[in-house]
């Protein structure tokens, strides 16, 4: 009879000292799941904040120059005038940073049909002869030293920046 | 847990990305117009066959939009996106792509014409 005693006492021992140790640990794991979560969560709504607000900020900054090339391209507007610059391949000049032409990059643009833009001060205009053909070979037949001269009037032209060449050399 | 982490860090660079995408993505609307013509004064419309001959010409084409704005459209490659307008004219239509104004020089880097 005592042994079976003892043997009874002693499986709910075991059994109750098992049963509070895995009560803990579920706890544990739920107090760190909750605790992590919340600073995941927290993290993740600051990352948001601040890349919301980063957005903000390339808005802001798009909206000021979007004004300050508006702004430019007012006072390039209307005028006779004569301007010297260098061209440059408006294809390579919308992918990248195009680099100003030599005149036999700039024969080879043509005879591919490419087009040619005609940067004076940092400003790329269109140039066209005063019979609306685009002044592409002129520019080219010009162009020395890598500048070329335009003499006639600039234009804004739907907001394009075009100048109306009398003269090319 | 690491996992998490990484896959909320991409879904913040993915926010950033689409919100920079989507500064410069637009939808513009307008039409084809002979660009020689504009730039001398003239409304420069132009029908799909005219279109079709300018571009056969080496005559260069532009866009129109309805705000009145004149833009060079580009391929995504950089090439000029004029057989797309001429096959687009003598309508109203729709680019969607990016619209630029660098340095002066306003144009459209056009992913789809609608």
């Amino acid at each position: 009879m005592k042994q079976i005693i003892a043997i009874f006492t002693l499986s709910f021992v075991l059994f109750a000292c098992g049963g509070k140790k895995e009560q803990p640990k579920v706890d544990e794991i739920k107090e760190e799941v909750t605790e992590n979560v919340g600073e995941l969560v927290q993290d993740f709504e600051e990352e948001v904040e601040e890349a919301v607000e980063e957005v903000k900020e390339e808005i802001k900054k798009v909206a000021k120059k979007t004004e300050e090339l508006a702004s430019g391209a007012k006072r390039v507007a209307q005028g006779k005038g004569e301007w010297t610059g260098s061209l440059v391949s408006l294809s390579e000049f919308v992918t990248s940073n195009a680099k100003d032409l030599s005149q036999e990059e700039a024969v080879a643009l043509v005879k591919d049909n490419k087009m040619i833009g005609f940067n004076s001060n940092g400003t790329i205009y269109m140039v066209f002869n005063t019979d609306g053909t685009y002044a592409n070979r002129s520019l080219t037949r010009s162009l020395k030293e890598g500048k070329v001269t335009v003499k006639g009037k600039i234009n804004s032209v739907g907001g394009m920046n075009v100048i109306i060449a009398d003269v090319i050399e | 847990m690491k996992n998490t982490k990484i896959i909320l860090s991409l879904l913040v660079i993915a926010s950033i990305l689409f919100g920079a995408y989507n500064l410069y993505a637009a939808e513009v609307s307008g039409k084809t117009v002979n660009l020689s013509e504009v730039v001398t004064g003239k409304d420069g419309n132009v029908d799909q066959a005219q279109a079709v001959e300018l571009v056969k010409a080496n005559k260069p084409l532009a866009f129109l939009s309805n705000d009145g704005k004149l833009y060079i459209v580009f391929n995504t490659d950089g090439t000029v996106a004029d057989r797309n307008l001429a096959r687009n004219a003598g309508k109203d239509f729709k680019i969607i792509g990016k619209v630029h104004n660098k340095n002066g020089f306003q144009y459209i880097i056009a992913d789809k014409f609608e």
